[in-house]
């Protein structure tokens, strides 16, 4: 598969319970950064850092260590590939 | 291109053909109070109530949205003019081309360094930066501005959240905008009634209706999906512009999924070598009205009244809608870094009418037992466009817009806060403490409250 955001939201996806957990990926910009998407619904817990690159940063809400983990390795093959 | 979608005719229709009843008012408050967004028809309904008593029953409907939605939480930025040079000649603007006894002048890197550095002295954490139009205040200079007032700190103090209020740009130079991290993006129509709109802009690229008003389509197409709208009331009707304003949001919603973030509606004040008809002149009253109804109508947006009202007003305006304030404002260029408090009319684009410092404005907010905000976690965490749109859902902001205010609110009482207001600001925060129903919330707040104690800074939920 194509390593495009839509294939690693796909991906992401089937990670994910949409009930119980809340991923989104964003873009770095200066201060601020940009949503693109998530996956899963609203927690209301403290937000955490699932990968980061320069670019991109991926956060999640209620992820255990096990999704993290595996969420992460995602991340990191889709957008720090050059560096794995 | 995207076309120019405000039909004159089907506005003003829709006003001529409506006619209020107390049953129609009441329904329309409920479904605004149920938090969705009106349909024209209905506003038009609300703006056409004009029996004391219909009038009275919409502000009372607005003030109990606003308690549902944005409690008592007021944010708070202030403006930072940059440049004011300008080549449009809009009868109302003391910036004009026309104007030859303004001074005209652009802030140098430098120099726009100290204007932020004295802001962020003061407490300001969220800042609109300002600009005429001119081909020197093109994308790459916007742009360039903004990264400087991202990197200018002062101690503890940075701004963390920067907005722009610039003429309409291309897709192109939205996007350099997006690049740098820039908050919302503000372009005011002025009017929406196109007759008008050709009589006040003279000369300059502003005259083009066509593109100011789809100048926010664009920054949507670039990827910007954080834009603010708004009108220059007293240049025509006033329910025609509320009318076209809704028509703005609806337009948005419909093409891009989300709406503007906030509305504003700054009403005519002298300004120099401007002398203009008052026929269509707002009062008190009448803009008491227009910030009602807008938030009856668009309960999720962000309404905005600055200080160019003066104090008794925006105190007696914020209950029935608003939710942002600027203060501490200086419309000067180098006004913030230049310790004389004097207004110069030939430097400023209007007259301001509450010129009070920032921690001024905030004891009095504490007094009406309102928590200032300088919170900006949505556009840290990505919480904007579709993904803001959670804003919907209950519990959000009891769980991270009041406690991210308290955050923001104790950081400015540790760093800037003059005794009296810090007084009754820690008092304040108790209160809303003790309020909170959920012990482990409040343990949470509690933790980062002392964490704000022991000197760390920008933490938000």
């Amino acid at each position: 598969m194509k390593k495009e955001i839509y294939t690693f939201k796909e991906e992401l996806s089937k990670l994910i319970d949409q009930d119980n957990n809340k991923v989104w990926l964003n873009k770095k910009a200066s201060k601020r950064i940009d949503y693109i998407f998530k996956v899963g619904q609203e927690q209301f817990t403290s937000s955490e850092v699932i990968g980061e690159n320069d670019e991109f940063l991926l956060l999640g809400q209620n992820i255990d260590k096990k999704l993290k983990d595996k969420s992460a390795i995602l991340f990191n093959d889709y957008f720090n590939s050059d560096k794995n | 291109m995207s076309k120019d979608f405000i039909d004159d005719k089907k506005l003003e229709d829709i006003l001529a053909q409506v006619k209020p009843t107390e049953e129609k008012i009441e329904t329309i408050i409920n479904k605004s109070l149920n938090k969705e967004r009106l349909s024209l028809e209905e506003t038009a309904t609300l703006l056409q109530a004009d029996k004391p008593e219909w009038i009275e029953r919409i502000f009372k409907g607005a003030e109990e949205l606003k308690n549902k939605v944005y409690g008592d939480r007021i944010v708070l930025f202030a403006p930072l003019y940059v440049g004011n040079k300008c080549i449009n000649n809009c009868e109302y603007c003391g910036f004009k081309a026309s104007n030859t006894e303004i001074d005209r002048c652009t802030l140098t890197i430098k120099e726009l360094q100290a204007e932020v550095k004295a802001m962020e002295k003061k407490g300001q954490k969220r800042s609109i930066l300002v600009y005429g139009e001119s081909p020197d205040y093109d994308a790459d200079f916007i742009a360039k501005t903004v990264q400087a007032v991202y990197d200018t700190r002062e101690d503890k103090g940075e701004i963390r959240r920067v907005n722009i209020n610039a003429a309409p740009l291309d897709v192109e130079g939205y996007k350099k905008l997006k690049e740098v991290g820039i908050g919302t993006y503000q372009i005011f129509q002025e009017t929406y009634h196109h007759e008008t709109y050709q009589r006040v802009h003279h000369s300059g690229p502003k005259r083009d209706f066509k593109w100011r008003v789809t100048g926010l389509d664009r920054a949507m197409e670039a990827g910007i999906d954080d834009v603010g709208i708004g009108v220059l009331f007293g240049l025509y009707d006033w329910k025609y512009e509320v009318m076209g304003l809704l028509e703005h949001t609806i337009h948005l919603e419909e093409k891009y999924n989300v709406g503007p973030h906030t509305i504003s509606f700054p009403r005519l004040k002298e300004a120099s070598n401007v002398s203009i008809d008052d026929k269509y002149f707002v009062n008190d009253e009448e803009l008491k009205r227009i910030i009602a109804i807008l938030r009856l109508a668009v309960p999720y947006t962000g309404l905005i009244l600055t200080a160019r009202e003066d104090a008794k007003l925006r105190r007696e305006a914020i209950k029935l809608g608003v939710s942002q304030i600027d203060a501490g404002t200086k419309i000067e260029i180098n006004g913030y870094s230049d310790d004389d408090d004097e207004q110069d009319i030939n430097r400023e684009q209007f007259v301001i009418g509450d010129s009070r410092s920032l921690d001024d404005v905030i004891y009095e907010l504490l007094s009406d037992g309102y928590i200032p905000s300088f919170c900006t976690a949505c556009y840290r965490l990505g919480r904007t466009g579709e993904h803001f749109m959670e804003f919907a859902i209950p519990g959000f902001i009891k769980r991270y817009c009041g406690p991210n205010a308290l955050l923001t609110f104790k950081e400015y009482l540790e760093d800037y806060a003059s005794e009296k207001t810090k007084d009754v600001g820690e008092k304040l925060i108790q209160e809303k403490l003790a309020e909170i129903e959920d012990e482990k919330t409040k343990e949470k707040i509690e933790a980062k409250l002392e964490e704000i104690e022991n000197e760390k800074r920008d933490l938000y939920f």
